[in-house]
């Protein structure tokens, strides 16, 4: 296999078997870009303007918006809670709003957006989704509620 | 998503281009500036490998990954590049010319279609939300703590999903988030856009040394109409990083068991350090390559032993660190549980795991016509007997197919099927069809000079 030192050589009409497999198999690629490529642009120009229709919280929120049941707790919870305390997400098993991915899911998409807030076990704060306070002591107070069951919780150890 | 973001990640893929063109300057030099030029995608990600591993090396070294670090190896390694490339007698490149003839007009209306494909897929990255589980569960929050934390943060590092997986990716994301000021996980897709277009220019620039234009363009074109890999350019995932390294890597190892050009070898090894470190199945790809080169070597294996060994050194040396830190924090290691050679174990999965990385190689629905064609080309590169680069690309092609297998099979928990959930093959089967895209033009070009020069004779 030759680098290429002009273009002579490509260009001459096929005398071989070989050459004219080489011409269909070139043609076929070239046809499938024609056909798909137009498709493909109009693709992803549609996602384009899909992602600009959105609000500035739902594209930042993005896949967390199937996850967290209310948006707005996400946007709480970076309010309330200062970047060097810790916090809890405790979701109910029991919890009903959301979607099926909230209760696997809700305490991962936290851990990311609320970086580089630190979860914790024994934290200062709880983002309780349909949880019993009483089970956090008298040091619990409710400091946000939103929709769907979930508030935010300052604990006072 | 602002303009200073925007300008920040302008500023930090200029500065891993410059260190890459001077990297590449120093092992190969440029016979002009359309050389350099026509280079300008190897360049580029070779400086992503270079200095995406060094950040890395000294992420695991503790030292803090600041601006100052984001900014400052990038410089480094330029200036340590050019010095020893001016020691090694370099020369400044001519201007040269880009010549003329039908290829020309043909290399300009492809580029214009690739051109129209980046463009929409660059507004598509330029607002894009984060959804992928992946890129939100584990990817961007690593980033995210390398960012705030200066550091592989103990918490963070060992209880995330995909602990052990390498950080060549979290840190790339820090260091665009440090030069837009602040984790925009928006803006971070045209991160990703910049390396898609770094790969698709690598490969045409590449390939265009061997491949006339009329048949390197549709094969290129035809990657990026692949539903599974021009449609994802701008996800911040590691996978298709991967895929870029290894096929990149590929092509110059190919085009070194046919030149024996050592810059093809330390070039390939600078892209295997950032396989390495791009994902943990990147030492197995690594290892598919090298195996395919010994295979392709055929008699010349006396000769092409040392170099290679070398060229796998280097990245292996470098995967070591990380693979230090990680035990030593507890995590658990990157292969299966049990170790995953022992055949006896799981029979029952063996064919099934085997054929499903097969079905999934041959899905036109992930690839297109990529399987379909590069079956034809292999046949062909066969039928003019282009040894080289038919064994080569056979065998790559065939290493990470059994690969693809050998993951399901060993790994019980994964369920026999290509949902994206329950199953990484289509993610792994990326690499074999994107190479697959490298093979054929190459292979193409070798069966319609052989069939040349026969009709000469």
């Amino acid at each position: 296999m030759p680098r290429r030192t002009g273009s002579s050589g490509w260009l001459e009409w096929p005398q071989s078997p070989i050459r004219a497999a080489v011409l269909v198999l070139v043609a076929v690629a070239a046809l499938v870009v024609v056909v798909r490529l137009p498709g493909v642009i109009e693709d992803l120009e549609r996602e384009a303007s899909d992602n600009s229709a959105l609000s500035y919280a739902d594209r930042e929120v993005a896949g967390g918006n199937g996850v967290v049941a209310d948006q707005s707790a996400v946007y709480a919870a970076r309010a309330l809670i200062p970047e060097n305390e810790t916090y809890h997400v405790a979701v109910s098993p029991d919890f009903e709003g959301g979607s099926n991915l909230t209760v696997p899911y809700a305490e991962s998409y936290y851990q990311y957006f609320l970086m580089p807030r630190r979860p914790a076990q024994d934290a200062s704060w709880l983002i309780c989704y349909a949880c019993d306070l009483a089970e956090h002591g008298d040091g619990a107070t409710m400091v946000w509620q939103g929709g769907e069951g979930v508030s935010i919780v300052r604990i006072e150890h | 998503m602002t303009v200073h973001a925007l300008a920040g990640l302008a500023l930090l893929n200029l500065v891993l281009f410059a260190s890459g063109a001077a990297l590449l300057w120093a092992v190969r030099g440029y016979d002009s500036w359309i050389d350099a030029g026509r280079l300008a995608g190897l360049s580029y990600l070779t400086g992503v490998a270079g200095v995406g591993s060094t950040w890395t090396l000294l992420l695991v070294a503790s030292v803090p990954f600041s601006l100052a670090i984001v900014l400052g190896v990038p410089v480094a390694v330029t200036v340590v590049a050019a010095l020893v490339g001016r020691r090694l007698g370099r020369r400044l490149p001519v201007l040269g010319s880009i010549g003329g003839g039908p290829g020309v007009l043909a290399g300009a209306l492809a580029i214009a279609a690739a051109g129209l494909l980046l463009e929409a897929a660059f507004r598509s990255a330029r607002l894009a939300g984060l959804y992928s589980w992946d890129a939100w569960a584990f990817w961007v929050p690593k980033a995210k703590a390398i960012y705030f934390f200066g550091g592989l943060d103990e918490q963070f590092f060992t209880t995330l999903p995909g602990s052990s997986y390498p950080p060549l990716v979290p840190v790339l994301d820090a260091a665009a988030f440090h030069v837009m000021g602040s984790p925009d996980v928006v803006t971070l897709h045209v991160q990703y856009w910049f390396l898609g277009v770094g790969f698709v220019w690598a490969l045409a620039g590449l390939l265009s040394e061997r491949v006339p234009v009329w048949m390197l363009w549709p094969f290129v074109l035809l990657a990026l109409v692949a539903p599974r890999i021009g449609r994802r350019l701008h996800v911040p995932e590691a996978d298709l990083l991967l895929d870029y390294f290894f096929v990149i890597s590929a092509v110059l190892v190919c085009f070194w068991l046919l030149d024996r050009e050592p810059w093809q070898l330390a070039g390939a090894s600078i892209l295997l350090c950032g396989l390495v470190l791009t994902k943990r199945e990147g030492l197995l790809l690594g290892a598919a390559l090298l195996l395919s080169a010994v295979l392709a070597s055929g008699g010349q294996l006396r000769v092409t032993w040392r170099p290679l060994a070398f060229m796998a050194a280097v990245p292996v040396a470098v995967a070591v660190p990380w693979r230090i830190w990680y035990v030593a924090q507890g995590v658990g290691g990157e292969g299966p549980a049990g170790g995953g050679l022992n055949p006896t174990e799981n029979v029952e999965r063996l064919w099934p795991s085997l054929r499903l990385a097969i079905e999934t190689l041959v899905d036109t629905g992930y690839w297109s016509a990529i399987p379909l064609l590069t079956v034809g080309a292999l046949a062909v590169g066969a039928l003019a007997r282009a040894r080289v680069p038919v064994v080569f690309f056979a065998a790559l092609i065939v290493f990470v197919t059994l690969s693809g297998g050998w993951i399901t099979w060993a790994i019980p928990e994964l369920e026999i099927t290509d949902e994206f959930d329950a199953n990484p093959i289509v993610r792994f089967m990326g690499a074999a069809a994107l190479a697959s895209v490298a093979a054929m033009p190459l292979l193409l070009a070798a069966a319609w000079s052989a069939a040349t020069e026969r009709g000469s004779q």
